[in-house]
């Protein structure tokens, strides 16, 4: 990664405080976002704050239910081709196109629904729906995200001896499918940049430590076929072996800045 | 004759021992034609629709519903898939219980590089598809840049690798 240019060093001051505050109803207490020790600190305003006028708009605000059912149910139609195009516009969603959470705090809720049993992207829209808007949140998020696709899904169950045996079907999907790929390596690759940041800043030991993590992990799925709960266990381990002790609630007080 | 309850508590199964995708297939499958409640033909067309329509991967057991079932089918598998997830809360109060110990920043920190290399590796799985060759990774670079410069809606990209797909192997 290229060592901060001037410009963007003389952002910084914006993007900590300014670009991630969200406007007057953010001051409301982010209480689930506490509880839960996300490695990110409360949003609020600073002394670097620019002019309200300048940076705050409506686009930004904490989204309220409704708002977040619209959000997710334009995720839900537009997700075609599977899990990856879904967590593609999950992340461009709540990171990149609204300042809601960052690459971080998103990473941080995938990896605890890696830890569950069921469907990840379900879970973590329950998180993600907890957090921005309490458990109307959660309604709101799930609802938005399954309603249209099952629609759909049940919509093309019943129609599907109708176009069956149509070439056109496999030929757009092969297509499609290598699409996802490239959309899901995208994905993984802004997750890693926060965290690659980190690694550099605690020196070569940490840096290995994490390429070792990342590669073996992925390696450890194709080559050796092991279980995700097993790889996800093994990095647990090799995270407390390898990592300086330090709790994420104080680390991510310095890696707050957004990409 | 299909008894809901039973046919409910299979996907339940099934959902709670999968990680997303297509991990619950085996299980559905032995208790399902054990049971004589689904065809084989009806899984690969079910794995098919799931790949057609939107949302999860894993949505594809309300395609399984819906055929052996009808709607009841597919609103007892969306019920069994969508329940398992709120255990993440649990997860999540339990992480907050032990978050400030010392240990716990570096395991997370692992769990989160490891994530990483899952999503990673799901591409790779993605392109040992039967049916990706060569013209599938020009599409999946493509796709990669295209998706990058945030100026071209997903959607709109996942149209043009269609017509690619159209075009080359139509």
């Amino acid at each position: 990664m290229p060592v901060m240019s001037g410009y963007w060093r003389r952002l910084q001051p914006y993007r900590a405080g300014g670009l991630l505050y969200c406007g007057p109803r953010l001051a409301r207490p982010t209480t689930s976002l506490d509880r839960n020790h996300s490695p990110v600190r409360p949003i609020r305003p600073t002394q670097t704050c620019p002019p309200r006028d300048a940076l705050v708009t409506d686009h930004d605000a904490p989204p309220g239910p409704w708002r977040l059912f619209r959000l997710w149910a334009g995720i839900g139609f537009q997700s075609f081709g599977g899990g990856a195009s879904t967590q593609f516009l999950i992340q461009e969603q709540f990171t990149a196109r609204h300042p809601w959470l960052t690459p971080e705090e998103l990473l941080h809720f995938l990896s605890l629904c890696t830890l569950t049993p069921g469907i990840n992207l379900i879970a973590l829209t329950i998180l993600i729906g907890r957090k921005l808007a309490g458990v109307r949140g959660i309604v709101a998020s799930l609802a938005g995200l399954l309603l249209p696709s099952a629609a759909i899904t049940c919509l093309l169950a019943a129609l599907i001896t109708r176009f069956e045996g149509h070439p056109a079907v496999p030929a757009a999907l092969r297509g499609v499918v290598p699409a996802t790929a490239g959309a899901m390596l995208l994905v993984g690759v802004n997750y890693l940049r926060p965290l690659a940041r980190t690694a550099r800043r605690d020196g070569p030991g940490a840096l290995a430590a994490s390429a070792l993590i990342v590669a073996g992990a992925a390696l450890a799925i194709i080559v050796l076929r092991l279980s995700v709960a097993l790889v996800v266990l093994a990095a647990i381990g090799l995270g407390a072996l390898l990592f300086p002790a330090r709790s994420l609630a104080e680390d991510g007080a310095d890696t707050v800045t957004r990409r | 004759m299909i008894d809901p309850f039973h046919y409910f508590l299979i996907f339940l199964k099934a959902s709670l021992f999968s990680t997303g995708g297509l991990s619950n297939l085996p299980s559905l499958r032995q208790d399902l034609l054990a049971e004589g409640w689904a065809e084989d033909a009806e899984f690969g067309r079910s794995v098919v629709i799931g790949q057609l329509s939107p949302g999860p991967n894993g949505l594809w057991v309300i395609s399984l519903g819906y055929l052996t079932y009808g709607p009841a089918g597919a609103i007892l598998a969306l019920i069994a898939i969508v329940l398992p997830a709120f255990l993440v809360l649990f997860v999540a109060a339990g992480y907050a219980r032990i978050a400030r110990a010392r240990w716990v920043g570096g395991a997370m920190r692992g769990v989160a590089l490891a994530v990483v290399g899952i999503l990673l590796s799901v591409v790779w799985t993605i392109m040992r598809q039967p049916g990706v060759d060569r013209w599938g990774i020009v599409i999946a670079l493509a796709a990669f840049e295209l998706v990058g410069t945030k100026r071209v809606r997903l959607p709109f990209i996942l149209a043009l690798a269609a017509c690619a797909g159209l075009f080359l192997y139509q």
